[in-house]
């Protein structure tokens, strides 16, 4: 017979990558272009928190105590005489280490209970989901509240309490991509080949359910961000003298309405920080995840 | 006589649940020799491709799997799921029908082969990957070396087939099951693939147990060929030899409906009615309400398989002979 060759059907062109879409998509979407500037200027606020601030964040001053915002002092003084523009900018530190943490936390806790229990199913699925419905039973801010206060307060039990009652979230997205993932014939086929399952759980069925972990974490930065910070308004989140924005709102409460920058900078902080990384998420969202892209 | 390397031996798969039992296969026989090319016939429902996952142990969950399955000497059916697994990919390796949906979408092609080929041989990645580009090339894919780096939506059905076919064939098993390999292929990519999988059974002396419901692919490729009807063999012999003188009716009714050339418009035919419904297979022989010869002894007494002359088999009380067959059956080969 002819030993016909084919040549490949392979484009020469350039390979679409992640940041090939991103710029696509960017290039049609103002307010994920706007979201990530500013989220970029929290991060670097962050990051050169030291060099931006004018003043140490917790330094005491009782002779400029409560000046309103002027040249000194960009967004005035509490009662301490504490700078709050330089409290602001290391708040961001706080906020950013917030989300990481209580993202990576949750996801490290429910990516691994949703991986096993979509991927065996039966039994092992009914327990690992039994189990993460309970802390799913609860409203979204009690269940923190108890754990911080059965464990105690501060930002870092407030961090585990947050993962803690947010990883169902995880096992349930993670089993069900998983459960859909399963039934692909390239699963058969990794079987058929005598690949065992616990590798084919590794190698294949978590890599291809990794996008809605990555746009369910983008979307919760967020949410987690102010979940913290409605801890430590409340007390049993990050304690003074942390900068931190949601207790430097609850410190000057009582005097809102007198001095009203007080807590008005805070919590615009707070406001636009989360804003930003929910623009962001719905950017990355609709760039992983090409079925909710609404038509552009 | 040649060595046996697979022989099923009144497999019966059954699928329960609260309504109905539904038995995908109902006593399956059938007997592959080493170094031949058997063809697996059937409809769809017939139970050929649960029968091919039978081989390897991997009818899924709900599967109640009986009878016997000995591959390479080794019963497979209710041995365990570790012992099965050292058998998949060395001993018999599966060609799957969606070969753009038999790799995984996350890896290249490349590392897919290479792991492949490590993991079953137990080759150091070194020279399995060199494995892996010499199979490629076996393969007659353009430029191996690039479709290593590739990824599965890079490559074309055709190519993505043959990736397929040099993984089962780099591990080096005694068996491959093709199970409608060439199904989700354009028709000139099906002839290419099929003159491949020929090429390599003849250079390697592969043994093949190839499923299909393609007539015309079986006559060109298989040695043998074994018809399944309703979840058993009805008919198996040489390819040959069946083509020219069927002896089940239901055989004979199929090569009737395959399209040929120069034979004509009106000559094509169809087999009246559909598959049985396996919750309830009809009694006595399960194609005796679509059969043109059927007797009364047919609906109440299920025929067994017997063995008649030139290795061939047929489960039919009344088999055809090339003199005695009846007018609404005769001249399909000629």
């Amino acid at each position: 017979m002819t030993a016909e060759v084919l040549t490949p059907a392979i484009t020469t062109q350039r390979p679409i990558t992640l940041a090939v879409r991103a710029a696509h998509f960017a290039r049609g979407n103002v307010l994920f272009v706007v979201g990530g500037c500013i989220f970029v200027a929290v991060v670097l606020g962050a990051i050169l928190a030291p060099l931006i601030a004018p003043y140490d964040p917790t330094a005491i001053n009782f002779i400029d105590k409560l000046q309103g915002p002027g040249v000194n002092h960009l967004m005035g003084t509490n009662d301490l005489g504490q700078d709050i523009f330089s409290q602001v900018v290391f708040g961001a530190r706080t906020s950013l280490m917030v989300g990481v943490v209580v993202i990576s936390l949750a996801i490290g806790i429910g990516v691994p209970i949703g991986l096993l229990a979509g991927f065996f199913g039966g039994r092992i699925d009914t327990v690992l989901m039994r189990i993460s419905d309970v802390f799913l039973a609860f409203p979204p801010l009690l269940l923190p509240i108890a754990i911080t206060a059965a464990l105690g307060t501060g930002l870092f039990n407030a961090m585990v309490a947050l993962a803690v009652s947010w990883f169902p979230w995880y096992s349930r997205i993670v089993r069900g991509a998983v459960m859909r993932v399963k039934s692909e014939l390239y699963i058969s086929a990794a079987r058929a080949m005598g690949v065992s399952s616990v590798r084919i759980m590794l190698r294949h069925a978590l890599p291809n359910s990794t996008t809605p972990i990555i746009v369910q974490g983008s979307m919760d930065f967020g949410y987690s961000i102010l979940a913290a910070a409605s801890l430590s308004f409340i007390g049993i989140g990050a304690q003074p003298p942390t900068p931190e924005w949601g207790l430097m709102a609850a410190m000057s409460r009582t005097r809102f309405i007198d001095n009203w920058w007080t807590v008005t900078f805070p919590g615009l902080a707070i406001f636009v920080t989360v804003l930003a990384v929910n623009l962001v998420g719905d950017g990355v969202r609709d760039i992983l995840d090409p079925r909710h892209q609404s038509g552009h | 006589m040649s060595e046996i390397l697979l022989e099923i031996s009144d497999l019966r798969i059954e699928f329960r649940s609260l309504e109905q039992t539904v038995q995908a296969v109902r006593g399956c026989n059938l007997g592959v020799v080493k170094g031949e090319v058997m063809g697996l016939v059937g409809e769809s429902g017939s139970g050929k491709s649960m029968t091919a996952l039978a081989c390897l142990g991997l009818v899924p969950p709900p599967g109640h799997v009986t009878g016997s399955v000995r591959l390479d000497g080794r019963e497979v059916v209710g041995a365990p799921e570790a012992d099965n697994r050292r058998l998949r990919g060395s001993t018999a390796a599966m060609i799957f029908q969606n070969p753009g949906k038999a790799l995984n979408p996350f890896f290249t092609i490349g590392r897919q082969l290479t792991d492949a080929i490590a993991t079953v041989r137990g080759l150091e990645r070194g020279s399995a990957e060199r494995t892996a580009v010499d199979a490629l090339t076996e393969v007659r894919i353009g430029d191996p070396a690039l479709a290593m780096q590739k990824y599965p939506h890079q490559l074309s059905g055709g190519q993505l087939q043959r990736a397929m076919i040099a993984m089962a064939l780099s591990c080096q098993p005694k068996l491959v099951i093709a199970d409608e390999p060439t199904t989700a292929l354009d028709v000139t990519i099906q002839a290419q693939v099929i003159v491949l999988l020929r090429d390599l059974a003849r250079v390697h002396g592969l043994t093949v147990l190839f499923i299909t419901h393609d007539l015309g692919v079986v006559g060109s490729l298989c040695d043998r060929l074994a018809v399944m009807y309703a979840g058993r063999v009805v008919e198996s012999g040489p390819v040959d030899a069946l083509f020219a003188n069927p002896a089940h009716p239901y055989t004979a009714s199929l090569l009737r409906a395959v399209p040929m050339l120069g034979r004509g418009r009106m000559t094509l035919t169809q087999i009246p009615g559909t598959v049985p419904n396996m919750a309830a297979p009809p009694p006595g022989c399960a194609f005796h309400p679509r059969c043109p010869i059927a007797q009364p002894r047919c609906a109440s007494d299920d025929p067994a398989s017997r063995e008649t002359a030139g290795g061939r088999t047929v489960a039919c009380h009344f088999p055809l002979s090339g003199a005695t067959a009846p007018a609404a059956l005769r001249g399909v080969a000629s």
